[in-house]
């Protein structure tokens, strides 16, 4: 159980290389959002690894490189993939909570399709810590825009921007709940 | 990089980068945090303590590297400081250059955009005009028409007042000469044979006081607009029996249902 919790400093850096893991339920848009991020043109390299869940199997464990940052995708439509996020993140390391993940709501369009209230999303990420992206796949747009928020954050995680640390943006960040103001 | 501060000699900062990547050297061969913070299981809507426990552990600790770290500032050479502010400067002038062409373009794009509306608004004002005014002579038109339209229909109804008028006459003329010819008054002799036949022979009717059909169905017509409610006419000698028989054979006339000597014309214009 301890070996498959995804830490984020068991494992050195790679030189100028963001690493960012998605994680969320078959049929979310992963390998979408993953191309957006990837056609966006930075001065730095960016991997993306995708995992319908987690713990990660511990074969690849060696070969696999340090994640800098997470993104659990919730489709609002799809009770699963909340399901899927729910188990997830207790297979994550506390400090990935500091700043170093985020959470995805796809689908956010169309709220009679909905099938998980908002309500029990921000609940949730307020819980973790962690912000939400809310946003959509369907157009180019869209996609790039999300990839671009994502890839943002995922930079600050990675280092690559001088004298900002991933603590201080989530320092900045409000709760979702007024109450916890 | 093709920056000038590459070519400059690098006698002071040497001695940093040295020790940079000793220090670096020594950290990778250092033991990795391999501790694990698992989060306890979710309780209530407020965020977890754990979490915010190591946040404020992690903040207090990058405050203190920040307020510990010394300040980085540039080697003391002028020619490390005129190469930094060159660049800079060239940079800003650059991104200053790309501002100016794109507000430029902006700019241009914004005046045809003004000229576009311009003319569309021209198009616009010409056609509403023209609307305007066409529905205004229509309005001017009209009342103008009401006055003529009045005297029109007035000078139309009288016409047929007048059409109506002769057609009538044409017809009272005509049934006249059709009853003048063919229901004749009947003759002395005629008429004195059937006063010898029938023994209530009232001698003071003579064929001068006779009533012609003609005479009869005028009397009958006037009747039953002159007294609509009640359009019956008292029979007596002077009018002539087959005549009468021959009205109510033929269903013009219909006899009162109390009173056989009473007769009346059916309502024909009912």
């Amino acid at each position: 159980m301890t070996a498959t919790v995804l830490k984020p400093h068991n494992k050195l850096p790679q030189y100028n290389t963001v690493t960012v893991l998605l994680v969320g339920a078959e049929g979310t848009g992963k390998h979408e959002l993953a191309k957006g991020i990837i056609s966006i043109d930075e001065p730095f390299s960016v991997q993306i690894r995708t995992a319908t869940c987690l713990p990660l199997s511990t074969e690849d464990e060696e070969s696999r490189p340090r994640i800098d940052f997470i993104c659990f995708i919730v489709d609002l439509t799809n009770r699963e993939s909340m399901r899927v996020v729910e188990e997830s993140v207790k297979h994550v390391d506390l400090r990935y909570f500091l700043g170093r993940s985020c959470f995805v709501a796809l689908k956010v369009k169309c709220p009679e399709k909905r099938g998980v209230g908002l309500e029990l999303v921000s609940e949730f990420c307020d819980h973790y810590g962690a912000p939400i992206l809310y946003g959509a796949l369907e157009t180019d747009q869209e996609q790039i825009t999300l990839a671009k928020q994502i890839l943002n954050m995922a930079k600050v995680s990675a280092g690559l921007v001088n004298n900002i640390s991933p603590l201080l943006i989530d320092s900045t960040r409000r709760p979702y709940d007024t109450q916890l103001l | 990089m093709s920056s000038p501060i590459k070519n400059i000699t690098l006698h002071n900062t040497e001695g940093d980068l040295v020790e940079s990547l000793n220090r670096l050297q020594k950290v990778d061969t250092e033991p990795i945090l391999t501790e694990t913070l698992v989060f306890p299981e979710k309780i209530g809507v407020t965020p977890s303590c754990v979490l915010l426990a190591e946040k404020v552990e992690h903040t207090k600790a990058e405050i203190n590297i920040v307020q510990n770290s010394p300040l980085s500032v540039l080697p003391d050479s002028k020619e490390v400081h005129y190469g930094v502010i060159k660049e800079e400067l060239e940079k800003s002038l650059s991104e200053l250059n790309d501002t100016l062409t794109f507000i430029n373009a902006e700019a241009r794009e914004l005046e045809n955009e003004i000229h576009e509306e311009e003319r569309w608004n021209d198009q616009i004002s010409d056609v509403v005009l023209d609307s305007l005014s066409k529905r205004l002579n229509e309005q001017n038109f009209e009342t103008n028409d009401a006055e003529g339209a009045k005297e029109k229909l007035k000078s139309e109804i009288a016409d047929k007042i007048t059409k109506a008028n002769m057609y009538f006459k044409q017809l009272l003329k005509d049934s006249s000469q059709f009853c003048g010819k063919y229901f004749k008054l009947p003759s002395e002799e005629e008429f004195n044979d059937v006063q010898k036949k029938l023994r209530s022979a009232d001698k003071t009717v003579t064929v001068r006081n006779m009533l012609s059909l003609k005479d009869i169905i005028s009397e009958l017509m006037n009747k039953c607009f002159d007294e609509p409610n009640h359009p019956y006419i008292v029979l007596d000698k002077r009018y002539w029996p087959p005549y009468v028989e021959l009205l109510l054979r033929c269903q013009i006339v219909v006899r009162h249902t109390d009173d056989p000597r009473r007769v009346k014309l059916i309502p024909f214009h009912l």
